[in-house]
């Protein structure tokens, strides 16, 4: 047993530094989000639509580990497995990483209708159309990232271990006045998540990478698909705070130790992000 | 979903000046109008979808108005919801083309929505296709100017549709065209003819990626040459374009090239054509992040033949490959002399066809941001598509005529679909078309078509009888049969029955049935189309 456990350890090892993002050839300096422990910036939330069967996403989730080298923490992403590329597919692909809250976030967006890979940033319409290409996202990104912080959010987890219940305190401070309605939603994701992906041009045999790292899978919602308001008001003053708790009982199936919690704060009537913010809850 | 209603208000103020007057010249309207709705079943045999809202339609109405040298033209357009198979981005309704445009003394302007092609549409052309949901017209201004005769000039500056939108980048372009013939003295009577033509096509788009370095202008360069001589026509357009990374080439720096030639020599009973192309990453688009159908500015033919029968058509059609492709294609056409043993009475037209594409040797290059090197007339023994057929028709007599049809596919599906896993399929096929005239007003028409393939579904058969009661009706039934699919539970007859009623320009057809999945392509631009079962109801209208 005991060669075996180090075999394993070490095999864990090796995978785990396998979900480490690939630097690409880049040709102009990067910028460097500031210290965010300090200053209140503007998180973006990246949705990354994707699928198991989706040869081309592993080129997104590239170009989502370029945009987190350039922008550290203030990026946030979650993998959003939904549509025809995320149903299980013969022996090859029989996770399923679909859940309630992906389905309908992509039928409500489009987006496989539309095809795979695509994201969504903060839910911002750009020329009438929230659907934004990967080669994209770095644009995009860089141009949100920019715009100042109207609100900022602190989350506070608390896991029990052996009952598996997960409480989450939430608290919104709003930074600028804001004048319309604002609703919560608490996102759950496990993150490096390993399974067979197809990857077109790849040299792996049949073009499937069998141990992918599946990287911030959405695995489901705290308080419901589009969550709750944050309160019945509909103007925010700055410097106001809400405090908010939520609670749910991690399935056995998911890994505890990679799950995270994602609160986002949107406009109600519009659904754009206002400020999103991620914890490790434990 | 875009609303402009300040220029809807103008434009019917033009349309309701009378334009039943008295006066001679009084200008004309004209348009079109087409409404499709499809109501969805539930097939979970099929794979249908399930829709939400039960039915789905799209519908557009084109108004144009003429009068002496002054045009002007509005299309309303309506997906509520859009229908299966379209891009989804298609939402709500809204005016996404409209135009007026005067001519004056040989110089035509053009203001608000214009399609537009230059030479082949190798450098740029702007078109529609309902059927594909494809509509890359340009919004801002066009002049083409004809200065002396036999000189050709165009001009224009725009940004291309993008739904109710239109795409970040902004085209500029230019043509110059010489008909030698038109514009040397006595040029008219020589037995040869020669056009030479240029064009010049520039897009920008703000570089604001902060990984790339990306050229903001990214320009191509296209010559071309015609040149006619009895009964041989012989023409050729060159396009070279500067480095365009983009995310279908994903982000190479490399220049494009493109390459398209083609002879033709016909005379009584007897033709031939031959033609070559070769791309090599001529993708242009006018927004560098667009993927998919859409934003392209330029137009890259498929050098194949559009096939209009079911099964070769609608299968395994070949989409062309804007970066990566070799292609060749060599027509005979011949016509059996009527009076002959083989003529009969009317003779008989033979079409041997043979077209084939395959990629360009691609070899590795030591900076891995010029992507690959690629010598020029290097073909790689990749085989994308492979297409030989032999069409034989006959009539036989007044009442009954009919074509055979025999093909050999060569598929690669991965390549051509964009896919993994499925491979090269190699399916021959064949089709038998008969029509009977039981008099001047009936006619019946059945055919008959097969594919057999090991890969992939497996093989089909199709079959339709159509009845036309002239001038106005047409009932028909079809079924498509997937006789060979290696699961059992999916050999599923695809039946739809269709009726249609026409006549003075109005057209109502109606469908009932099961379609099965597929891939609809219009000169080498597809789209998939999910399986359904339902009602479809078309009307169509043209004043």
């Amino acid at each position: 047993m005991k060669p075996f456990r180090f075999l394993f350890l070490f095999t864990a090892v090796i995978a785990l530094n396998s979900c480490d993002i690939v630097d690409g050839p880049y040709s102009e300096g990067a910028n460097q989000a500031p210290d965010t422990t300090v200053t209140y910036v503007k998180k973006i939330l990246i949705e990354d639509y994707t699928g198991h069967t989706c040869g081309n996403c592993p080129l997104a989730a590239i170009a989502l580990g370029q945009v987190h080298d350039l922008y550290g923490s203030q990026i946030v992403s979650m993998g959003v497995h939904a549509g025809g590329f995320a149903t299980p597919a013969g022996s090859h692909f029989p996770a399923d990483y679909r859940n309630e809250v992906s389905i309908a976030l992509d039928e409500y967006f489009n987006v496989s209708a539309v095809g795979n890979p695509n994201g969504i940033l903060n839910r911002r319409f750009f020329n009438n159309d929230p659907i934004v290409g990967h080669t994209d996202w770095a644009t995009k990104a860089s141009q949100l990232v920019t715009e100042p912080a109207e609100a900022w959010l602190t989350i506070t987890p608390g896991l029990n271990l052996s009952s598996r219940q997960l409480t989450v305190e939430v608290n919104s401070k709003i930074l600028l006045p804001l004048e319309e309605g604002l609703s919560m939603v608490v996102y759950l994701t496990e993150d490096s998540i390993f399974g067979p992906q197809k990857y077109y041009g790849s040299s792996e045999p049949g073009e499937i990478v069998e141990n992918y790292c599946h990287r911030h899978v959405l695995r489901g919602s705290m308080n419901g698909i589009w969550g709750n308001p944050l309160s019945a008001a509909t103007s925010f003053a700055a410097g106001s705070e809400t405090n908010s708790t939520f609670s749910y009982t991690l399935p056995v199936a998911w890994n505890s130790a990679k799950v995270y919690v994602l609160a986002v704060l949107y406009r109600t009537s519009t659904k754009e992000v206002v400020q999103v913010e991620e914890k490790k809850i434990y | 979903m875009r609303f402009f209603p300040v220029r809807l208000l103008i434009l019917l103020c033009v349309f309701s000046i009378p334009v039943f007057s008295q006066q001679q010249n009084a200008g004309e309207l004209h348009g079109n109008f087409q409404v499709d709705a499809q109501y969805y079943n539930r097939d979970s045999l099929i794979g249908a979808p399930v829709v939400p809202e039960k039915i789905l339609t799209n519908g557009f109405m084109n108004l144009w108005y003429t009068r002496g040298n002054f045009t002007a033209g509005v299309r309303y357009e309506n997906y509520l919801n859009v229908m299966q198979g379209f891009d989804p981005r298609f939402k709500g309704s809204g005016i996404p083309f409209r135009f007026a445009s005067y001519n004056n003394d040989n110089l035509e302007v053009t203001a608000g929505n214009f399609y537009e092609q230059f030479g082949s549409g190798m450098l740029l052309r702007a078109y529609e296709e309902r059927g594909l949901g494809y509509d890359n017209v340009f919004d801002g201004v066009r002049t083409r100017y004809n200065p002396v005769k036999g000189v050709y000039i165009k001009g224009l500056i725009g940004r291309q549709r993008a739904f109710f939108a239109l795409t970040p980048g902004i085209v500029r372009a230019a043509d110059l065209e010489f008909n030698l013939n038109e514009l040397i003295p006595g040029g008219d009577s020589a037995k040869t003819q020669v056009i030479i033509g240029g064009s010049a096509v520039s897009r920008y788009q703000a570089d604001q990626d902060p990984i790339y370095n990306l050229p903001e202008n990214v320009a191509a360069f296209g010559a071309r040459m015609n040149v006619i001589r009895g009964k041989l026509n012989f023409g050729g357009e060159y396009g070279y374009k500067i480095n365009d990374p983009e995310a279908n080439n994903r982000f190479i720096y490399r220049p494009g090239q493109a390459l398209l030639v083609s002879a033709t020599y016909s005379t009584k009973g007897f033709g031939v054509l031959l033609a070559v192309k070769r791309l090599d990453n001529f993708d242009f688009r006018s927004d560098r992040t667009a993927t998919g159908i859409g934003s392209n500015i330029n137009f890259l033919p498929a050098l194949t033949r559009q096939h209009t029968y079911n099964l070769p058509a609608t299968i395994y059609p070949y989409a062309t490959q804007p970066n990566d492709e070799m292609g060749f294609q060599a027509e005979v056409t011949y016509t059996i002399k009527k009076g002959s043993k083989l003529g009969g009475k009317y003779g008989t037209q033979l079409t041997f066809h043979v077209g084939g594409v395959n990629g360009i040797q691609k070899d590795s290059v030591a900076n891995d941001t010029l992507g690959y090197s690629s010598r020029f007339f290097a073909v790689s023994n990749e085989v994308f598509f492979r297409d030989y057929h032999l069409e034989i028709f006959h009539k036989f007599n007044k009442k009954l005529k009919a074509t055979l049809m025999m093909l050999y596919f060569v598929y690669n599906k991965d390549v051509v679909q964009g896919l993994a896993g499925f491979g090269t399929i190699y399916a021959p096929m064949a089709v038998a078309d008969v029509t009977y005239k039981f008099s001047d007003r009936h006619s019946l028409r059945l055919e008959a078509q097969g594919l057999i393939t090991e890969q992939d579904d497996g093989s089909w058969a199709m079959s339709l009888l159509e009845y036309t009661y002239s001038p106005n009706w047409f009932v028909a039934v079809v079924d498509q049969f997937n006789y060979g699919n290696p699961a059992e539970a999916r050999q599923i007859h695809y039946v739809t029955g269709n009726v249609g009623y026409m006549r003075n320009g109005n057209r109502i057809m109606m469908q009932y049935g099961r379609q099965r999945a597929g891939i609809f392509c219009v000169g080498g631009v597809c789209r998939n189309v999910p399986a359904s079962n339902g009602f479809t109801i078309s009307i169509l209208s043209s004043f």
